[in-house]
């Protein structure tokens, strides 16, 4: 009678040691959920040796994407997740992630405190990883003429009909069609989004994807299969490696600023692995070469004035203030609204 | 044309009737046909429709109990926080709605509602369906709370649209999570609530069924909720139309009413309290097909009347009408006369035997006619000519006579004693008597030679008719009348009797006794009075000279006959001169009869009753002897013989002998050929048989002169004169005659003068009467002359002188 707990305990911490054995003869595995091709491997390397850990990459192709992997585990699975600005609030609220301070960041003191408040819950759960646009990457050979707008995009030219490619997240999707419409795109006026629905249901017959295209030298851009895509800024020019032809432009309407934050999941196991990465990487020299790997601005101030000069001063990589003047970062926005976007974003993306 | 127009107005109405009959009973029985299959047609296709929607409503149901399974909405029902929902969780499940609505485009709309009845989240098909605002599901949340079944549906209308929908609604019901399974409360989160649009559904199937039937669907007010290709959706049905749709769907069974402007037949059935689906089916395509039948029907009655009476037509025309027509001609010609009409009818049928009968008839009558036709005209029991008949033909030959100037003779026959006979032996034997008679009458005529044409008819009782043409001398009828005084050649035997048959027979003559057929046959019966009375078997002219003649000639011929044997005959010879020197050079030699108690008869008078009788021959042969022996006589007496020129008649010459009897004759007498000399007659030679021809040719042969008598009276061919032996021409005494007087005679006589001449021929004239005529002839050439002037025929004593003084006084000429 009395033997039968005693030999289950003996069991399970038997169980228990052996895991933990297992568990301490084998390197600790890091989930890191990210963007493909947004880690320099380099610096994955550096980091696994360092610490003796293992980086798992996991990719997720847009933000809707990463928001629906996180919804259908809950936050479980991942330890690093990276975060767009403006969905901070909403994983907080759910409680995904683990409250960040210099304390379990050190490093962090590098960043510029202007991206460590650019979004509500970014200061205390997030660092701040890069910053900047969202345009049109385009083929230059393959468009009757250079885009300057978003329209020549949502209602191409017949020589771009079939090559166009769009994100399917709801805010990108809606907030440029509304931008190329003139709009706000954090507007709540019922009249816009409809107008904005409209625009994006007559784009749909000729829209390829509405998938990101690959940064490798397999692109459906690099191939000409695709001549114009909503791009972030700096994947454009991670695709001029592969094809010089390819150009980026943050139309006259305007574009999307965003910052990207890596953030610690709640669930995950190993927290201070996690915060050893998130720490690690905000080493300006680290930060200075992951931005140059990305070819994204980076968000750690010490870390620019160790970026070359080219670098510094190219307009793709850094926009002009006009450029960031005529555009505008995500805001939230009521329920009611979000459903609205949502509602059209399920009518377009099908 | 009536009878084909008859038998038509009969035969068509036979057949048009029928056909029509059947035509319209087979119309109406399509047409209700049409409609009971179309009843029973939109009978099952609602009842299809029905378990169609029924199988809509049970996928419906269960893909909305599927889809309310996803862990994604229970997460999302179960999440609090509102951000978190509808940032996080919200895209995901719409897309999760979305992916359901690209596998069943007919779940237009998933709508997610809170458990207060707010939307949560809609993913809808429609163009700005995601805007419209939120709907209103009052009735239709209360009726899904109210449902044990956690699932509840509805067909209604749509809210936004109006079409027909199915709306399913499922309450989302969840046990209260971290809690005993068994025990925990059932919480209701919310409404997951689907619009399945049934328009499309219907109107797929709708394709798929025949042209001119369909679905549509009404509320229970009679609006038109789902219209199809029939009805117009949004619209109300009229009562009128709508009542009998209710009928429909109360007592389940077909209706026909008029819908849209076309007949239908509709069958309705409830699809649910509110709603009432109808299968219809419009009659407008087979009352089109009907009529189509209809006016087919119509056609191809049409056409077989038309076929048929163009048929009959054209058979009855063929058969019947076209042979009647023919027979209708053919009588009337028959009936007109002509009985040579034939019939153009040969079938084998009623008709072709009318034909036959016709032919029949009109043979019949033919043989009726000739028969009337003969009757008319013939003797029945003879087979002669009847009284009219012979007048006509008396008619006739009379005309002919007087144009050819020739003479008729007329017999009328009686049998004597025939009544006597006919009582005594029965009319059977009587009737065999004249038949026999009759027979014997054609034989009789036929004998005769010189009556070209005889034409006997039967009066009537024992009486005949004889009609005699060419006939030359009245004599020659009474010689045929001879014969036909006796018949028989002995008794008749009659019914075992034996009777001397005779009859009594009168002759008149045309022209003389008459000049029609009447009056000769009313004085041949006469005739044949008096010699009845006269005495029986005799006939008797009508004229009395010519009973005379005939009694004369008969005695003279009686007379004749012993005469040569008598020596009544005597030579008297007419000297013939040399015109220029007078010289006596020649005698012709004349005959003369020396009749007791009557004279002289000059050779004009029994010539010709000697040649009718033969007696020719002997007297010519005599004349021939008695010339011979005259010449030896003169001889004897030292008389120097001058030639002796004897005529010899036609009958003479074509008979075989003469040559022989004049060689004879010579052989006899010793006398040279150079001292005979022939005369023949220009009209003797004129017609010349052979056989006058191979005698002559004898003659001459001989070694006799030959002289043509008469030249210039008969109309002789000069290519004759040639034939025969000719050495002299005699011109005749009426040339002569009024040669001073008449120029053409005299142009004659010089130019047979110079014919002759010319021809080589010797030339002597006859009849010269005074010197001038004499030296006319002397003036052109003629050597020889003969007449009065010069001798007349001297008996032979006087020629003795003559010889005498020529012998004494040779080169003594005559002044």
């Amino acid at each position: 009678m009395h033997a039968m707990p005693i030999i289950v305990v003996t069991v399970i911490s038997g169980l228990l040691l052996g895991a933990t054995h297992a568990a301490a003869q084998e390197p600790p595995e890091l989930v890191v959920l990210n963007w493909p091709n947004y880690l320099d491997p380099e610096l994955v390397e550096r980091f696994e040796q360092q610490h003796g850990a293992k980086i798992r990459e996991v990719y997720f192709e847009g933000d809707d994407q990463r928001d629906e992997m996180l919804v259908n585990s809950d936050g479980a699975g991942y330890d690093v997740v990276l975060v767009s600005g403006n969905m901070l609030q909403t994983y907080v609220r759910s409680g995904w992630l683990e409250p960040m301070t210099e304390k379990q960041v050190p490093n962090l003191v590098h960043v510029s405190p202007r991206w460590r408040t650019a979004f509500a819950a970014a200061d205390g759960f997030a660092a701040p990883y890069t910053w900047g646009t969202l345009g049109i990457g385009y083929r230059e050979d393959l468009v009757p003429e250079p885009i300057e707008s978003w329209m020549q995009i949502f209602r191409p030219d017949p020589m771009l009909r079939g090559r166009i490619a769009m994100l399917s997240h709801n805010r990108d999707l809606v907030g440029m069609a509304l931008m190329a419409l003139g709009h706000s795109s954090n507007t709540q006026d019922e009249h816009e989004l409809l107008q904005a629905e409209d625009l994006l249901l007559a784009q749909r017959p000729h829209v390829r994807t509405y998938g990101y295209i690959g940064l490798t030298p397999d692109s459906a851009m690099v191939s000409g299969e695709i001549a114009a895509s909503m791009m972030f800024n700096g994947d454009a020019l991670m695709l001029q490696e592969f094809e010089p032809r390819i150009r980026f432009i943050v139309p006259r309407e305007g574009g999307n600023l965003w910052v990207d934050y890596f953030a610690v999941m709640s669930r995950s196991p190993r927290k201070d692995i996690a915060f050893a990465f998130v720490d690690f990487l905000n080493e300006p020299e680290n930060a200075a070469q992951a931005a140059q790997f990305v070819y994204y601005a980076t968000t750690n101030e010490s870390a620019r004035r160790l970026l070359p000069e080219d670098f510094m001063a190219d307009p793709v990589i850094h926009p002009s203030p006009e450029t960031l003047e005529r555009s505008e970062f995500f805001e939230p926005l009521p329920p009611r609204i979000t459903r609205r976007y949502n509602s059209i974003t399920a009518n377009v993306v099908r | 044309m009536r009878l084909p127009t008859k038998i038509l107005l009969l035969i068509t109405p036979m057949v048009v009737i029928p056909i029509l009959t059947i035509g319209i009973a087979a119309y109406r029985l399509i047409e209700t046909s049409d409609v009971s299959r179309a009843a029973g047609e939109t009978a099952s296709l609602a009842q299809q429709m029905e378990m169609r929607l029924q199988g809509v409503v049970v996928a419906a149901r269960a893909n909305l109990e599927l889809f309310a399974q996803s862990s994604l909405l229970h997460r999302y029902v179960f999440a609090e926080d509102e951000e978190v929902r509808y940032v996080l969780l919200q895209p995901s499940l719409l897309r999760q709605f979305t992916s359901y609505q690209q596998a069943y485009p007919e779940y237009f709309e998933i709508r997610l509602k809170n458990v207060d009845g707010e939307e949560e989240a809609r993913a809808s098909m429609r163009p700005h369906g995601a805007a419209m605002g939120s709907v209103q599901d009052g009735p239709f949340l209360e009726r899904l709370r109210a449902n044990p079944d956690p699932v509840h549906h509805e067909f209604m209308r749509d809210p936004h649209t109006r079409e027909l929908i199915l709306m399913v609604g499922k309450r989302l019901t969840f046990r209260e999570p971290y809690l005993d399974p068994v025990t925990a409360p059932l919480l209701d989160r919310g409404y997951l609530i689907m619009h399945v649009t049934l328009g499309p559904m219907i109107t797929q199937a709708s394709r798929a069924l025949r042209e001119s039937t369909g679905y549509f669907i009404t509320d229970g007010d009679g609006s038109v909720v789902f219209g199809g290709s029939l009805l117009e959706d949004r619209n109300a049905l009229p009562p009128e139309q709508f009542r009998p749709l209710l009928k429909s769907v109360a007592e389940r069974h077909a209706v026909s009413l008029q819908l849209a402007g076309q007949a239908a037949v509709a069958h309705g059935l409830e699809l649910d309290d509110d709603f009432l689906l109808f299968a219809v089916h419009s009659m407008a395509a087979t009352h089109r097909a009907s009529r189509l039948l209809g006016i087919q029907v119509i056609l191809v009655t049409l056409a077989a009347v038309l076929v048929a009476t163009g048929l009959l037509f054209a058979v009855l025309h063929y058969l019947l009408v076209g042979p009647l027509n023919r027979l209708s001609l053919a009588a009337r010609a028959i009936g007109s006369g002509d009985l040579d009409h034939r019939i153009d009818v040969a079938s084998q049928d009623e008709v072709g035997l009318l034909a036959d009968t016709f032919r029949d008839m009109c043979d019949n009558l033919k043989e009726s006619n000739r028969q009337v036709s003969f009757l008319a005209y013939h003797d029945s029991l003879t087979g002669l000519h009847n009284r009219s008949m012979f007048r006509e033909f008396v008619r006739h030959a009379i005309a002919r006579a007087r144009r050819n100037g020739e003479r008729l003779a007329l017999l009328f026959i009686d049998i004597d004693d025939f009544k006597k006979i006919n009582d005594s032996v029965g009319h059977p034997a009587g009737d065999e008597l004249l038949t026999r008679f009759a027979d014997r009458l054609a034989d009789c005529l036929r004998e005769e030679d010189f009556v070209s044409r005889s034409n006997q008819a039967r009066l009537g009782g024992d009486e005949f008719l004889v009609m005699l043409s060419g006939v030359k001398t009245p004599l020659d009828a009474g010689k045929v009348a001879e014969r036909i005084v006796r018949p028989f050649d002995g008794p008749v035997r009659l019914a075992d009797q034996e009777f001397l048959i005779t009859a009594s027979i009168g002759i008149s003559v045309f022209p003389e006794d008459g000049a029609d057929g009447d009056t000769l046959i009313r004085n041949a019966d006469t005739a044949m009075y008096h010699a009845k009375r006269l005495g029986k078997g005799d006939y008797q002219f009508f004229s009395q000279e010519l009973n005379a003649a005939i009694l004369e000639r008969v005695q003279m011929e009686a007379r004749l006959r012993p005469a040569l044997e008598r020596g009544e005959f005597v030579l008297h010879y007419q000297p013939q001169v040399d015109l220029r020197s007078g010289e006596l050079v020649g005698l012709e030699a004349l005959i003369r009869w020396d009749q007791p108690d009557v004279g002289l008869v000059p050779p004009n008078e029994f010539i010709p009753l000697a040649e009718e009788t033969g007696l020719i021959m002997p007297l010519g042969l005599w004349v021939v002897e008695t010339v011979c022996a005259q010449i030896a006589e003169w001889r004897a007496r030292g008389l120097t013989p001058v030639p002796i020129a004897f005529n010899v008649s036609a009958a003479q010459i074509n008979r075989p002998g003469l040559a022989e009897g004049i060689a004879a004759a010579m052989h006899a007498h010793q006398v040279e050929p150079e001292m005979l000399e022939l005369e023949l007659t220009e009209t003797a030679v004129m017609h010349a048989p052979d056989q006058a021809i191979a005698t002559i040719a004898a003659v001459a042969q001989l070694g006799l002169r030959i002289s043509l008598d008469d030249f210039g009276t008969g109309y002789s061919s000069l290519s004759h004169l040639r034939r025969f032996a000719i050495n002299q021409l005699k011109i005749d005494r009426s040339f002569v005659k009024d040669i001073g007087s008449d120029p053409d005679d005299a142009a004659i006589v010089a130019g047979v003068i110079a014919l002759a001449h010319s021809l080589g021929l010797g030339v002597i004239a006859e009849g010269v009467e005074d010197a001038e005529q004499r030296a006319f002839l002397l003036a052109r050439g003629c050597e020889l002359g003969q007449g009065y002037y010069f001798g007349r025929p001297e008996p032979a004593l006087a020629i003795e002188n003559l010889l005498y003084r020529k012998q004494r006084a040779s080169g003594d000429r005559f002044s």
